[in-house]
C-alpha cells in the first residue's frame, strides 16, 4: 500500500513538474509576439519580419521565425489562417498569424515582470 | 519562378504542404529575382533540415549504444546452447525452448532498440519536454530493463506490470493519449514493414537482410514516428527547441 502510494506521489510530481510547467518566453519570442500585436489582422512571415526591422532594426532570418511561430503555436499563443492566393507571390497563399488571448496574458506577464525589475534603476526614464 | 515547386516540395517534406507554401510564397514576395531567392532559399532549408536530419543522425548512432542491452536475452540463451553443445557442462535447458526462447528473445530486443531509437529521435527533434520524448524514453527504457532481465520471470512480471502502470498514467492527458497512440502504431508499422524487408532481402542474401536490418528499418520507425506525429497533430511542424 506504501509503495503503491509513493508510486502515485511521483507520478502527481512528475506530472507538475515535468508536464504542466510552462517555460517563460523567451526575448525573441516576445519580439515576435509584440510584432504580431502592432500589426493586428496583417501578420504574416514578411509583415512580421519587416515590422521587426523597422521597430529595432534587428535582421531576423527566415528559419528563425518561421521555427519561432511554429513553437509558439503549439504552445497555444498564436493562431494561423491561410489567406488567399496572390500573384506576387506566384499563387500562394499567406499565413497570418493572431495571438490568442492566452498569448497576450503571456506578453503582459513578461513584461510586467521586466517593468517590475526595472523599477528605480532610471535605465528608461526620470523614474525608470 | 519555375523551380519554385520543387523548393516547395522539399520544405514541405520538413515541416507539411499548407506551411512550405507560405514560406516559399514569403520568400518570392521579398527575393523575386532569382540569385537572392536561392541565398534565402538555401538558409530555410537548412534552418527547417538541419534538426530532423541530426535526429536521424543521433537515432541511427542510438542503436550502437542499445543493441548490447536489447539483445542480452537473446545472447544469454545463446551461450546456453553454446555450453550445452560444447559439453562444458550438463546443464541446459531443452534445445527447443532455447529456440523458442531465443526468437522471442531475439524478436522484444529488436523493437526495444526500436523504441530507444524512436526516443533519441524524439528527443533531439522534438525536445525533452515534448509527450513523444517522454512516451518513447520511459516504454524503451522499460523494455530495454526488460530484454536485461529477461532470464528473471519475477522481474519479468514486475516490469511488465510497470510497462501497464506507466502506460495508464501517460493515457490520463488527450496529449500523452496521442502520443502513446503515434508511439504503438509507428513501432507496429515499422516492425511489420521490417519484417517483411528481412523476409524479401533474405530470400536474396543473407548479408542483404542484416543491411536492411541496421540500414531501412531505423529509418522506416523514424519517419513512421515523424510523419504520424505531425499528421496527428501531437508536434510543431519544425522543432520545440531552438531560437527563444
Amino acid at each position: 500500500m506504501t509503495v503503491n502510494l509513493q508510486i502515485a506521489s511521483f507520478i502527481e510530481m512528475y506530472y507538475i513538474v515535468v508536464m504542466k510547467k510552462t517555460p517563460p518566453l523567451g526575448e525573441f519570442e516576445q519580439i515576435v509576439i509584440l510584432a504580431i500585436l502592432q500589426l493586428e489582422d496583417v501578420a504574416y512571415g514578411v509583415s512580421i519580419r519587416q515590422e521587426i526591422r523597422v521597430r529595432i532594426g534587428r535582421t531576423v532570418s527566415p528559419g528563425a521565425l518561421y521555427t519561432t511561430l511554429d513553437r509558439l503555436e503549439n504552445k497555444g499563443l498564436l493562431i494561423s489562417r491561410m489567406g488567399d492566393p496572390t500573384t506576387n507571390r506566384g499563387g500562394r497563399a499567406k499565413r497570418f498569424y493572431t495571438v490568442t488571448s492566452n498569448g497576450t496574458q503571456r506578453i503582459a506577464e513578461a513584461q510586467a515582470a521586466f517593468r517590475k525589475m526595472l523599477t528605480g534603476l532610471g535605465l528608461l526614464g526620470v523614474n525608470g | 519562378m519555375k523551380n519554385a515547386r520543387v523548393m516547395e516540395w522539399l520544405i514541405g517534406a520538413f515541416v507539411g504542404k499548407e506551411r512550405a507554401t507560405a514560406m516559399i510564397g514569403d520568400q518570392l514576395e521579398m527575393h523575386p529575382d532569382g540569385t537572392r531567392f536561392w541565398r534565402s532559399f538555401l538558409m530555410l532549408l537548412v534552418s527547417v533540415a538541419w534538426r530532423p536530419l541530426a535526429a536521424l543522425l543521433v537515432a541511427y548512432a542510438s542503436i550502437y549504444l542499445t543493441w548490447i542491452p536489447a539483445f542480452h536475452g537473446w545472447i544469454l540463451v545463446s551461450r546456453h546452447l553454446w555450453v550445452h553443445r560444447a559439453g562444458v557442462t550438463t546443464w541446459a535447458p531443452n534445445a527447443s525452448i532455447i529456440m523458442r526462447e531465443g526468437f522471442w528473445a531475439l524478436i522484444f530486443g529488436g523493437i526495444s532498440m526500436l523504441e530507444c531509437l524512436s526516443a533519441m529521435f524524439a528527443y533531439v527533434l522534438y525536445g525533452f519536454r515534448d509527450a513523444m520524448t517522454i512516451v518513447s524514453a520511459i516504454l524503451g527504457g522499460l523494455s530495454l530493463a526488460l530484454c536485461w532481465y529477461l532470464w528473471s520471470p519475477e522481474i519479468r512480471i514486475a516490469l511488465i506490470l510497470g510497462m501497464a502502470i506507466v502506460t495508464l498514467a501517460l493515457a490520463a492527458t488527450r496529449e500523452y493519449r496521442r502520443a502513446l497512440a503515434v508511439f504503438t502504431l509507428g513501432i507496429s508499422i515499422s516492425v511489420a514493414f521490417g519484417w517483411l524487408v528481412l523476409k524479401v532481402s533474405g530470400s536474396f542474401h543473407s548479408g542483404a537482410a542484416s543491411l536492411a536490418g541496421i540500414g531501412i528499418i531505423p529509418l522506416i520507425t523514424v519517419l513512421m514516428i515523424s510523419q504520424l506525429h505531425r499528421k496527428l497533430g501531437a508536434t510543431p511542424a519544425v522543432s520545440s527547441i531552438g531560437t527563444r
